[in-house]
């Protein structure tokens, strides 16, 4: 069936593609292709600095998540009637240390007739309200809901040990993930400040299969670093159609920063290994750039290479806060442009 | 922080300029009709094709021998992600995991293959192309996508199971 499928398409695609013809003027490509070589070699090219420093304490630095573009439709905490179906699962999240939440703490019920049911409690256990939402909105790409401050309530598979919201804009505040008692399932909740959830692009997780996943349903290829003190997770997130290069460390921080198509990203996300001791920074090289090369700055800084996904990654590891503290150029060999020397100030 | 991008020196020749003439007059009706499939629109399909031809010119002497077509459809590819990306605006609606339309799926309607693709997520869009179109394995297209080889089956799942239903719904002699 799916072979008969493909075949149709390629068939269709096929028949639409045939009706083309060539309307490229040969002359005016050869002559852009010479004015941009004249232009190259007339000059050096100064690059601004698109300077992606992702935020600074690597709790949530740089990271956020976002609900298909503050798509899904959102729930407002409102009193409601209790939910009268049995419940099958329930998790209890903490929101003490909410800043701005309304309750102390938020029970989420997924029920036999497909419903979740929220309800916030006070510190005493008292219940202030009682909502719900068919269970077929609660996906991996969450929900919106309101708490006091905007959240993300979603529903993932499996018994991930962390999640991690990926978010456009202002990251997540804070991110808990629960383990439904049956089904198979973990409820995640993340919380934002004012606006912040409406740049909300999905989640990651790890899966039982040693595998990363995103929210949807993609597995994106990860490699993992073991490097002076480093431990975590590589891989690119590729939800609401940008692509970041994120990393996950064990000791649950995380970083990303966008990598769009075959445009470099020169800098620099930093991070502290789980003793608190060595600062990392990071480089992700152009497509097909080889030869990397790193004129340390720092005498007790190290650095290596990763190969994340087909691109380069270079980990610098250092004690300085800054990449510029640890590096002063970083150099490599374009496969368009040649060798190529991206100088940290 | 600041980069400064040490250009080295190229110039222009006569040979590098009948290689890549050869070169174009081979190849550049297939990077127009993928870049075609991509965009479903015309201009934007030719102005993909000139820019990625342009590119593949300036990089001519370091793409190797044979790999002409492969490496100017990897920029072709690249440069329409960015493309899209420059003119994604952000919509307001999505019910139930149906994505709404994206500016890059405002098609010409030319007939039912990019009717149909242009209901496909950009992403979905582009696997569906470069696998059924242009006929490149999974490991390749990943590698033109800058995505894991999962993420591409997966993509390519979901684009056949949406065609799937998009096909069933078609009648006979619609969208010539």
């Amino acid at each position: 069936m799916t072979n008969e499928l493909e075949e149709q398409v390629r068939e269709e695609l096929a028949t639409s593609a045939h009706g083309w013809t060539d309307r490229i003027d040969h002359d005016r490509v050869l002559a852009d292709g010479r004015r941009a070589l004249r232009q190259r070699s007339l000059r050096r090219v100064a690059v601004a600095a698109a300077a992606a420093v992702v935020a600074g304490a690597l709790g949530w630095a740089g990271l956020a998540g976002a609900l298909g573009r503050g798509a899904m439709p959102g729930v407002v905490a409102t009193p409601s009637p209790a939910p009268s179906t049995v419940a099958m699962n329930r998790v209890t999240f903490d929101l003490t240390g909410v800043n701005g939440a309304d309750y102390a703490r938020l029970e989420v019920t997924l029920t036999t007739d497909g419903t979740v049911w929220m309800s916030g409690t006070d510190a005493s256990g008292d219940v202030r309200f009682t909502t719900s939402i068919a269970a077929v909105y609660v996906t991996a790409h969450g929900a919106t809901i309101d708490v006091g401050v905007p959240a993300v309530l979603g529903l993932v598979p499996g018994d991930p040990r962390w999640i991690l919201p990926v978010t456009s804009g202002t990251a997540a505040v804070t991110t808990d993930v629960r383990k439904l008692p049956s089904g198979g399932q973990s409820a995640y909740l993340a919380t934002f400040s004012s606006g912040g959830a409406s740049q909300f692009d999905g989640v990651c997780w790890p899966g039982a299969d040693g595998e990363v996943y995103q929210s949807d349903g993609s597995s994106p290829a990860h490699t993992d670093l073991d490097f002076d003190g480093h431990r975590g997770t590589f891989f690119f997130t590729d939800l609401n159609d940008r692509t970041r290069l994120t990393f996950h460390a064990d000791s649950g921080n995380s970083f990303s920063f966008e990598a769009n198509g075959s445009r470099y990203r020169p800098y620099f996300a930093s991070a502290h290994d789980s003793a608190g001791t060595r600062s990392m920074a990071v480089a992700l090289l152009p497509w097909n750039a080889t030869d990397p090369a790193v004129d340390l700055a720092d005498a007790s800084a190290t650095w290596t290479t990763l190969g994340v996904a087909g691109r380069t990654v270079v980990v610098v590891s250092g004690t300085s806060d800054t990449m510029a503290g640890m590096v002063r150029s970083i150099s490599y060999t374009d496969e368009a442009d040649g060798p190529v020397v991206q100088r940290v100030r | 922080m600041g980069e400064t991008r040490e250009a080295p020196m190229f110039r222009s020749s006569p040979t590098r300029d009948a290689e890549f003439a050869e070169f174009m007059r081979t190849a550049s009706l297939s990077l127009g009709r993928t870049a075609w499939l991509l965009t479903g629109n015309a201009d934007l399909a030719d102005e993909l094709v000139q820019a990625a031809l342009v590119k593949t010119y300036v990089a001519w002497p370091r793409v190797r021998s044979g790999e002409g077509l492969a490496y100017a459809r990897r920029v072709l590819v690249n440069l329409n992600v960015d493309r899209h990306r420059r003119a994604h605006t952000t919509p307001s609606d999505r019910i139930d995991g149906i994505e709404p339309r994206h500016a890059e799926q405002s098609v010409d309607d030319r007939d039912q293959a990019t009717r149909m693709l242009a209901t496909l997520p950009a992403q979905q869009r582009r696997v569906i192309v470069l696998r059924y179109y242009d006929d490149l394995s999974e490991a390749e297209v990943a590698h033109h996508l800058g995505i894991s080889v999962g993420a591409v089956k997966s993509s390519a799942s979901r684009g056949l199971a949406t065609l799937r239903s998009r096909f069933a719904r078609v009648p006979e002699g619609e969208g010539q």
